[in-house]
């Protein structure tokens, strides 16, 4: 009987600390590839889906391409046709592990590696950045920011506009996580 | 006489095509809520052919003005979710619906950016609800 105690207080542990998920669905990425004295290039997605599995690191990413908002609507039209293709690939996802990642030690902010694949335009990458995470009350706040190549995804730019839009593609990712 | 209007048509197509470049490129945004919709459906219809064949679906519904009518199944600041897996970013100035229209039928225009295959939603953005 008392096996069978430790048994099942030893199973409802496992069970409440795996699988144990924060998340949200209107996560924001912006990004920006402006070059100076040119009109800005940037844009903001504010319905970016994030999963964190508080029990493994794991976290998941993804980012609808047409969701990204622009100021100017021409430059968005162009963003989605000629360069994102996102009839074709209409998600930006990214799926990695924050490594050394321990719910108890995010009180206050917290600096971790992150690393995993991520994909645009249907081309996988691997990367690695620095992420801070801060538990604060019920949420977790998750930011990072990073540089990707545009000619690492096979996105090419034309050379009429390669003066106007920076080799370096600037991303910055936040997001307030729950409990699922 | 004859090259003072050679000067004003050279001026006046100079001054046109200067309009029309500007326009050009600082052309206006989609107006959702003010475009006829590209389908008009219900909502557990919807994601069914999500469900179906996501492929097929995105190719059908993505970036298309979508009319649909489902159950409040949620609220959540500026988003809501209609029948648990269609999500909804509302319009910049559209007021969100009251608590008391949770699970109540309503009919919101939007526009379909895609899957979200981690959640298995339906997301739509650039929504207005329709009274």
């Amino acid at each position: 009987m008392k096996k069978l105690m430790i048994l099942l207080l030893f199973f409802g542990f496992i069970a409440q600390s795996f699988g144990q998920k924060y998340y949200t669905k209107t996560g924001k990425l912006d990004f920006e590839g402006s070059v100076e004295a040119f009109e800005p290039v940037k844009a903001s997605n504010e319905t970016t889906t994030a999963i964190l599995d508080v029990s493994s690191g794991k976290i998941a990413v993804l980012g609808l391409v047409k969701g990204f908002r622009f100021r100017n609507a021409l430059m968005e039209e162009h963003f989605n046709e000629n360069y994102m293709e996102s009839d074709t690939y209409p998600k930006a996802t990214f799926n990695g592990v924050v490594n050394g990642f321990s719910i108890t030690e995010i009180g206050s902010k917290k600096e971790y590696t992150v690393e995993g694949d991520l994909t645009i335009h249907g081309k996988t990458k691997k990367v690695s950045t620095t992420i801070i995470i801060v538990k604060n009350g019920d949420t977790i706040e998750v930011s990072t920011n990073f540089s990707v190549a545009p000619g690492d995804f096979d996105i090419e730019i034309p050379s009429v506009v390669r003066e106007k839009i920076s080799g370096t593609i600037k991303i910055a990712a936040n997001f307030s996580l729950v409990k699922r | 006489m004859k090259n003072k209007k050679i000067i004003l048509v050279v001026l006046v197509v100079i001054a046109l095509s200067a309009i029309i470049g500007y326009n050009y490129i600082y052309q206006d945004h989609r107006d959702i809520e003010s475009e006829k919709p590209a389908f008009t459906v219900k909502a557990t219809d919807f994601i069914k052919d999500f469900q179906n064949s996501e492929e097929e679906a995105t190719a059908k519904y993505l970036n298309k003005t979508i009319e649909i009518e489902g159950i409040l199944s949620s609220i959540d600041g500026n988003s809501i979710v209609v029948e648990n897996v269609i999500f909804f970013a509302l319009s910049e100035n559209e007021t969100p619906p009251t608590p008391s229209q949770l699970n109540t039928t309503i009919h919101i225009k939007a526009r379909c950016i895609g899957y979200d295959n981690l959640l298995e939603e339906v997301k739509l953005d650039q929504a207005t609800l329709l009274k």
